[in-house]
């Protein structure tokens, strides 16, 4: 790496940003992150790369990706794309797990159909790096901290696979709180890097574990559901469990029964000062639903609004016999994606609207 | 497969203090030294088995938990952090 390396990255960036500049956010934040990043390129372009050490310009390097990283996802996030409804279901979860208010959720649409994921590369101890760095060098800091969330842009509307999104969160949230990582290390004295293959498994399978439990603590077993659904009873690997282990755990800890997994996940949350794992959700019951109306179900909290995905999947699975029957199957589909997603958005608009009055 | 994990567990912030550590070894004052002096402090309080891997802050967790299990040994004997010691530290980072 020299300094013509980050030239091009600059180069490379400017192009990025003139593509991104008539973008329109759905909020405010957004926009004055857009604003930061433009700022901090600009010192950046303004700088004596060619005077920099090789350790500054790696620096620059990640400071660099860190900015195409922040516009690729601002730019996936504006007012008519960003999947609102989902969005602010997991703003709910969020907010009882990350207590902090310079946090803003950006969502990037995949064209593959399994391109669910949660981009866990900048920790916040990494948030942390960068603002030093470019405190010390530039003056300028950066306010807020982009989670970023990726999902399929052909299922960015439909609710019944939107779980998997509370599963990715988990992974997130895991990532903050580095639950696994510290399991890992209590265990077998390792990091990930240098762990050999049955203790990076102990590793996966305890993450895959963990952020299965968070899921289950909003949607049920709508996850488990789901995971039925596509993984066709998969046996274990080296970075997940097999299905029917992973079902197993869920079913114990909706069922409060006893379970290592559970209690080696929530005695770690418990010692480094967290919260532990329990049902956050409160269950409608199907055939009592508003649903059944078809209209959408209204919800008294934020427990009953995250169990409309299990309420969803009740209604998918019974739609042989219940008031779905007459109706041809996609319009099943479409019928309980459209219930789900007016559901969500009333209560967010209630609940706004109760907000500022 | 099977809902997949997460796109990138690189520790990407290994750049920024091995940045810090060469700045200090090159003689350098920077404002961020003393975090790492914090971290070689608190991985040693562990090794020596006053604090445990659930107690590191989630701010440092990485630099901490890295020093901790890949200089354990010499963390128990350590009296003084010395320019050696940052050495041995960025050894670990590279």
């Amino acid at each position: 790496m020299n300094y013509k390396t980050i030239e091009l990255q600059i180069l490379q960036l400017e192009e990025s940003f003139s593509k991104s500049r008539s973008n329109i956010y759905s909020d405010q934040n957004k926009e004055s992150h857009f604003k930061e990043l433009h700022d901090l390129f600009i010192s950046i372009k303004k700088s004596d790369l060619k005077s920099f050490l090789l350790g500054d310009l790696q620096n620059h390097f990640h400071i660099l990706n860190y900015i195409f990283k922040g516009l690729e996802y601002l730019d996936n996030s504006t007012l008519n794309i960003i999947p609102f409804e989902i969005i602010s279901c997991l703003k709910h979860a969020l907010n009882d797990w990350v207590k902090k208010d310079n946090i803003i959720l950006v969502t990037s649409l995949s064209n593959k159909v399994e391109g669910f994921y949660f981009e866990v590369a900048f920790s916040e101890e990494y948030f942390i790096q960068i603002n030093n760095y470019i405190g010390a060098l530039y003056n300028i800091s950066i306010t807020h901290r982009l989670i970023r969330i990726c999902l399929p842009k052909v299922l960015s509307r439909d609710y019944l696979s939107s779980v998997v999104l509370y599963h990715e969160l988990g992974h997130f949230i895991d990532s903050e709180l580095n639950i696994s990582k510290r399991l890992l290390a209590n265990e077998h004295s390792v990091s990930l890097e240098n762990a050999s293959n049955i203790e990076q498994k102990f590793y996966h399978h305890t993450a895959e574990y963990f952020a299965d439990l968070f899921a289950a603590q909003y949607v049920n077993d709508s996850l488990s559901i789901y995971l039925n659904h596509i993984s066709n009873g998969s046996v274990d690997s080296l970075t997940h469990p097999n299905t029917n282990k992973r079902i197993e755990v869920v079913s114990d800890f909706l069922l409060s029964k006893p379970n290592d997994e559970i209690t080696n996940i929530n005695n770690a949350l418990m010692i480094s000062g967290n919260e532990i794992f329990k049902k956050r959700h409160q269950t409608i019951d199907s055939t009592k639903s508003d649903f059944k109306n078809l209209i959408p179900q209204s919800f008294k909290s934020k427990e009953e609004l995250h169990s409309v995905f299990k309420l969803g999947w009740d209604c998918w699975n019974n739609s042989d016999t219940n008031f779905l029957k007459e109706f041809k199957l996609r319009q099943k589909y479409q019928i309980i994606n459209n219930l789900i997603e007016k559901s969500i958005s009333n209560f967010e608009v209630v609940q706004k609207w109760n907000e500022n009055k | 497969m099977f809902l997949a994990q997460s796109s990138n567990t690189i520790e990407s912030q290994a750049p920024f203090y091995k940045n810090i550590l060469e700045g200090i070894i090159r003689g350098e004052k920077d404002v961020n030294s003393e975090s790492i002096d914090n971290a070689i402090k608190e991985a040693k309080e562990i090794a020596n088995g006053n604090k445990t891997i659930f107690s590191i802050d989630n701010d440092s967790y990485y630099l901490v938990s890295t020093i901790l299990l890949n200089y354990k040994a010499k963390l128990i004997e350590l009296n003084k952090i010395e320019i050696s010691t940052y050495q041995d530290v960025l050894k670990i980072l590279k």
